[in-house]
């Protein structure tokens, strides 16, 4: 016969041992939770400027940044810009087509994505605009090179090695361009393009209703309600909307998140020609003179 | 070993149920499906292909002539952009030369074509007329258009607004299309389905190229930026564009017009510049198009000329010849070295020659009395030349009077018969299509054109006739000068002008020799010899004595309208008794020729005038009648013909040739006398004659010209004879004077220190030399000759005066051997092209100075130069 001297028997003793076997992990689980299943969230990026190695390379930054935090689970891009630069205009295009191959990301056009910005837009899994905002103008500006000469003290190794090339050459460069821009445009929507691309190709502006009409744009909703959609797209019922800019570069130099506000959109440097054109290929509308 | 696995379990449980609830708070249980995007491979884009260069070689017809490219009208454009235009033109023997300004219908006569390009300025209606006068004439005009030819205009008030506005070639370009029932639109063209290399390339495939002449063996071209052109119901489409291309301003597609011609064939215009730069013209068949482009300016059979066109209408290397075979002097010398120079410096050949052949153009030069030569050229132009009786010259009448001596019994006949001679009016008429007129003061140019040969017939009735008719063909040598012939009756290419010598008389044979001045005394002439007209301004042989031919009609007071009626071979004689008067004679009519002659109480003739042709009025102006005694008006008709007419008879306006109010003479004598204090006004009124209406203002008698003193004259002379006055341009006199000359006013300034010149330098004046060689202005005077002074003179010098760099200015006269700085500019002659009508010329030195027969020669230049036609 055995005597039941164990003390664990002990009601103490036995409240104690629930409180450890099921408080301890309880509580390691609660600790652990919100690491394992962060809250999710979804991430603003703006564009609203043209397209410059500068905001390229912010804009560049940003999706990275979400792309290696956990919790970023979308991506809105909220644009505002009349393109620019051809070159980073394609960086940005090809930035968010890696990011849309790990996480949805959306675009949404406020007043304006007018060329290599609506060039980094196509990317995205769905473009939304609103009515009259001004989408388009898909096509390459750029200013001509003057006639080749030579030089007697100047000497070269080749033919154009002071000029890049001919004019006549340049003109078919910046034709090629033309149809990669457009070519990008029908890959990035697919089958929703149902605009003739040399249709598109007369790059006019049209509004968000007319770019619905032409498989440019998805739909006409708010920002907000593209969030929404982004966050859908991502499978989110509860989530958080953060602004990437700070995240991705504020925190490095210990700013302080809570005072971030994204600045105002200055709409009349959108609209505003560049004083001068520096050589090369743009994707950018410019205003046209006034008459 | 259960329980074990179930605290386990639970332990996992409890430490995953924190998280899966929280999964299940932030994610749905099923994500929603996204499209993947297609692989982007912008490599596979393939380059856009340069067309193959032509292999085009031009072979053109080698020519000669001239293609007028505007420059007038701010056109936008580099030579460059049509250089290689400019070689197929030269290509053809043609030379492009600019218009920049100055009048379009002179610079036009060369050409065989207008190429405007892109203009910023419109043409104005006198242009539009020239040029479509042009056109008519078998002239081809090219007009390019570009839409990528414009200004931006900025607000230049206000450097902190940088909006503009944009400046087209549509509406100047249009200006002159319209004309043509062609319209530039302001838009360009596109076709983003199929194009070369841009939107705005446009690929003219040989479906877009009409089969008009001009466009055979184009098979495709392409335009690099264009506007559209709309054509009219006359026009022709060239250029066509396809259901592909569109226009920026109406954004529709097809049926757009790159090129088209007028219904003539004669204007071509063109949507596009660029297809004819370098390295365009290299693509497809756009080179030959340029060819043919040059062949269209090129062409030259349609090209009709008018006189006005001399002498450029001459297509190859000139004969001149002298009608009659006269032997030639001097003057006739001058007159060839004179334009032979002017044909040279237009790059043309003059050269005298007995006889006209078929391998030369021709310009004969003549008398109507010596026309054989001419007579079949005349005839095939419905012209006849009426002398009668037959004015012999001096070898024929020699050989009538030695026909004469052998028959002594004949002589009495001869006799009667020379007197019978003399009592016939003589008829002396040019008949055309615009009727009779009359030799006398008359000149012919008529210009005859067979084939490829072109050749000028000028005829006069005098030598000085075809001196001053030789003058006006000079004047138009110049590209930029005025027509020449606006002061003749023009039909065609018959002109009869005024031959701007005074009751000139048909000359019997063309004496060229030293021909005597008209001040100097001169031998008895003999009828028919041809000297008697020598002396200009010589009264023709008119009834005279006591008794003056014709039927007195009545008395005629100053501001009288009388109207009469002539019968066939009637004269009306008006009685006029209401002097001393100074009066206006005017005798209109609607269909006679008339004449109208003033007698004096004596009988002897005192004024005539019949200068006009029929239908015109004759007027004598300005006319002094010194008393009340009884004056004879006279009117009949030159050919005796009947018909009304309406006499005038009132007080004369200030003084006044048809043209004007004469002749203002300004003695300037209110400064410092430099010698003995005089003007030249007695002198200049004397040599002037009563001919000019002559005004005269002497400063310290009249006082300081007053703002409207020169208003309406045709000429002012400026005499301030060895006085100085070195106010200068602060000068009242100074001031009114440049206002005369702004309004185009012709004026000589003359004396030893002319006030305009102020305070110039003076020095030792002795002697002058003719440095210049203007055949007009120095007519009579030969280069290198030195003329004395009467006295030594203090006179200005100044180096404003040169000619030399100044193109609009002429040459006279250098201060001469003897006197100080030798070899200055002491007069010169000269026009301003920019105010039209405006001549002066610079005498320093007092007229009265030189030697009266120099004064003379002088004046009768100076006012021949100024269109008084002598003085």
């Amino acid at each position: 016969m055995t005597q039941d001297s164990n003390p664990m028997r002990s009601p103490l003793r036995l409240i104690l041992l629930i409180l450890i076997l099921i408080g301890i992990p309880l509580t390691l689980g609660l600790y652990a939770a919100p690491r394992l299943v962060p809250e999710p969230q979804v991430g603003l990026i703006r564009l609203s400027q043209e397209i410059t190695a500068s905001s390229a390379y912010e804009i560049t930054e940003q999706l990275n940044y979400a792309r290696s935090d956990p919790a970023i689970k979308a991506v809105v891009l909220v644009i505002n810009s009349p393109g620019g630069s051809a070159a980073y205009s394609e960086e940005l295009y090809l930035a968010v087509l890696s990011a849309r191959s790990e996480m949805p990301v959306i675009a949404t056009i406020d007043l304006l994505a007018a060329s290599g910005a609506y060039y980094m837009a196509a990317a995205a899994d769905a473009i939304y605009a609103k009515p009259t905002s001004s989408v388009g103008s898909i096509g390459v500006i750029s200013i001509l090179p003057g006639d080749v000469f030579i030089q007697e003290e100047e000497l070269t190794t080749g033919p154009y090695k002071a000029f890049g090339g001919t004019r006549d050459g340049y003109v078919r460069q910046m034709e090629r361009a033309k149809h990669a821009f457009l070519e990008a445009i029908a890959n990035g929507r697919g089958d929703r393009l149902t605009a003739d691309l040399d249709y598109l190709s007369r790059a006019e502006i049209f509004t968000g209703v007319q770019a619905l009409e032409l498989g440019l744009v998805d739909d006409i909703i708010s920002s907000d309600d593209a969030i929404e959609k982004a966050a859908k797209l991502a499978g989110l019922r509860n989530y958080q909307v953060v602004e990437l800019y700070p995240l991705a570069f504020e925190s490095d130099s210990g700013g302080s998140l809570v005072r971030y506000q994204p600045p105002p959109v200055d709409e009349q440097r959108l609209w505003v020609p560049p004083s001068n054109l520096a050589p090369g290929l743009y994707y950018r509308y410019i205003v046209p003179a006034e008459r | 070993m259960r329980k074990p696995i179930i605290y386990l379990f639970v332990l996992v449980l409890l430490l995953g149920v924190p998280s899966g609830i929280r999964y299940l708070h932030f994610y749905g249980f099923e994500a929603a499906e996204r499209e993947a995007p297609q692989e982007y491979q912008p490599a596979n884009i393939s380059q856009v292909p340069t067309p193959a260069a032509s292999s085009f070689l031009d072979e053109p017809t080698v020519g000669k002539g001239f293609v007028l490219l505007d420059m007038g009208h701010r056109n936008n454009f580099e030579l460059s952009d049509i250089a290689y235009l400019d070689g197929r033109l030269a290509a053809r023997g043609f030379e492009l030369i600019n218009y920049q300004d100055g009048e379009l219908a002179a610079a036009l006569r060369q050409v065989s074509a207008f190429v405007v390009i892109a203009p910023m300025d419109p043409f104005s209606g006198e242009e539009l007329q020239t040029v479509s006068d042009f056109v008519g004439r078998g002239g081809r005009l090219l007009l390019l258009g570009d839409p990528t030819r414009f200004n931006l205009l900025f607000n230049e008030e206000d450097v902190f607004d940088y909006s503009y506005t944009i400046e087209t070639d549509e509406i100047p370009l249009n200006s002159l299309a319209n004309e043509f029932d062609i319209i530039f639109k302001g838009d360009y063209l596109y076709n983003t389905f199929e194009n070369e290399g841009n939107f705005r390339n446009i690929i003219l495939p040989n479906t877009s190229i009409s089969d008009h002449e001009m466009m055979a063996g184009l098979e495709k071209l392409v335009f690099y930026g264009a506007h559209s052109i709309q054509v009219g119901s006359s026009g022709t489409p060239l250029l066509t564009g396809d259901d592909n291309t569109w226009s920026s301003d109406t954004d529709r597609a097809g049926g757009l017009t790159l090129a088209a011609s007028s219904a003539d064939g004669r204007v071509l215009a063109l949507g596009d510049l660029h297809f004819m730069m370098e390295p365009y013209y290299t693509v497809y068949d756009n080179g030959r198009f340029a060819a043919a482009i040059a062949d269209f300016l090129t062409e030259t059979a349609d090209r009709q000329f008018v006189l006005a066109d001399f002498p450029y209408f001459f297509q190859r290397d000139v004969n001149l010849i002298y009608t009659g075979s006269p032997e030639l002097g001097p003057d006739a010398f001058d007159e060839i070295i004179a334009l032979q120079e002017g044909f040279r410096s237009i790059g043309q050949t003059l050269n005298l020659a007995a006889e006209a052949d078929e391998a030369h153009d021709t310009l004969y030069l003549g008398l109507y009395n010596q026309s054989e030569e001419v007579t079949k050229l005349l005839s095939s132009a419905g012209i006849s030349l009426t002398i009668e009786p037959p004015l012999l010259t001096e070898a024929e009448r020699a050989e009538v009077e030695d026909e004469a001596d052998e028959p002594a019994a004949d002589q009495t006949d001869t006799a009667e018969s020379a007197e019978a001679d003399e009592a016939v009016t003589p008829v002396q008429l040019i008949e055309s299509a615009m009727g009779s007129v009359r030799m006398s003061g008359t000149t012919l140019i008529l210009l005859d054109e067979q084939g490829d040969q072109r050749q000028l017939v000028l005829l006069a009735a005098s030598n000085d006739g075809l001196e001053n008719s030789i003058d006006r063909l000079l004047a138009l040598l110049s590209v930029d000068a005025g027509y020449g012939l606006s002061d003749c009756l023009l039909q065609g290419r018959l002109a009869l002008c005024p031959s701007d010598v005074p009751d000139e008389e048909v000359e019997a044979e063309l004496d060229t020799g030293n021909a005597p001045e008209a001040t100097e005394p001169e031998a008895t002439p003999e009828p028919g010899t041809g000297d008697e007209d020598d002396a200009d301004g010589a009264i023709p042989p008119e009834p005279s004595g006591d008794e003056v031919p014709g039927e007195l009609q009545g008395s005629i007071a100053v501001g009288e309208t009388i109207e009469g009626t002539i019968i066939e071979g009637e004269a009306h004689n008006w009685l006029f008794t209401g002097g001393p008067a100074n009066i206006d004679v005017t005798v209109s009519s609607g269909e006679m020729d008339l004449v109208l002659q003033l007698y004096d109480p004596a009988g002897e003739l005192m004024d005539t005038s019949d200068s006009g042709f029929s239908g015109e009025s004759e007027s004598l102006l300005g006319i002094e009648i010194p008393d009340d005694g009884e004056y004879l008006i006279q009117v009949r008709d030159f050919f005796e013909e009947s018909g009304g007419y309406t006499l005038t008879v009132s007080a004369a306006e200030t003084i006044g040739e048809a043209t004007g109010a004469g002749v203002f003479i300004f003695a300037d004598d209110d400064g410092e006398p430099l010698s003995s204090g005089y003007t030249s006004l007695e002198g200049w009124t004397e040599l002037l004659g009563s001919t000019i209406p002559v005004t005269t203002w002497i400063a310290s008698v009249d006082g300081p010209l007053e703002e409207d003193s020169l208003t309406g004259y045709d000429l002012v002379i400026w005499d301030s004879g060895d006085y100085r006055d070195e106010s200068g341009f602060l000068n009242n006199d100074t001031v009114i004077m440049l206002d005369y000359l702004d309004t185009g006013g012709k004026l000589i300034i003359v004396g030893s220190s002319p006030t305009i010149l102020g305070e110039s330098e003076l020095s030792t004046l002795v002697d002058i030399e003719v440095a210049g060689a203007d055949s007009a202005l120095l007519d009579g005077f030969e280069q290198g000759e030195i003329v004395e002074l009467d006295q030594a003179y203090q006179a200005v010098t100044t180096d404003l005066f040169d000619p030399e760099s100044d193109p609009q200015s002429t040459l006279l006269f250098v201060r001469g051997p003897d006197s100080s700085d030798s070899g200055s500019v002491m007069s010169v002659a000269s026009f301003d092209e920019s105010q039209p009508g405006q001549m002066t010329i610079v005498f320093l030195a007092p007229l009265s100075a030189l030697p009266s027969g120099v004064q003379s020669r002088l004046v009768d230049n100076f006012m021949s130069w100024f269109g008084f036609g002598g003085g």
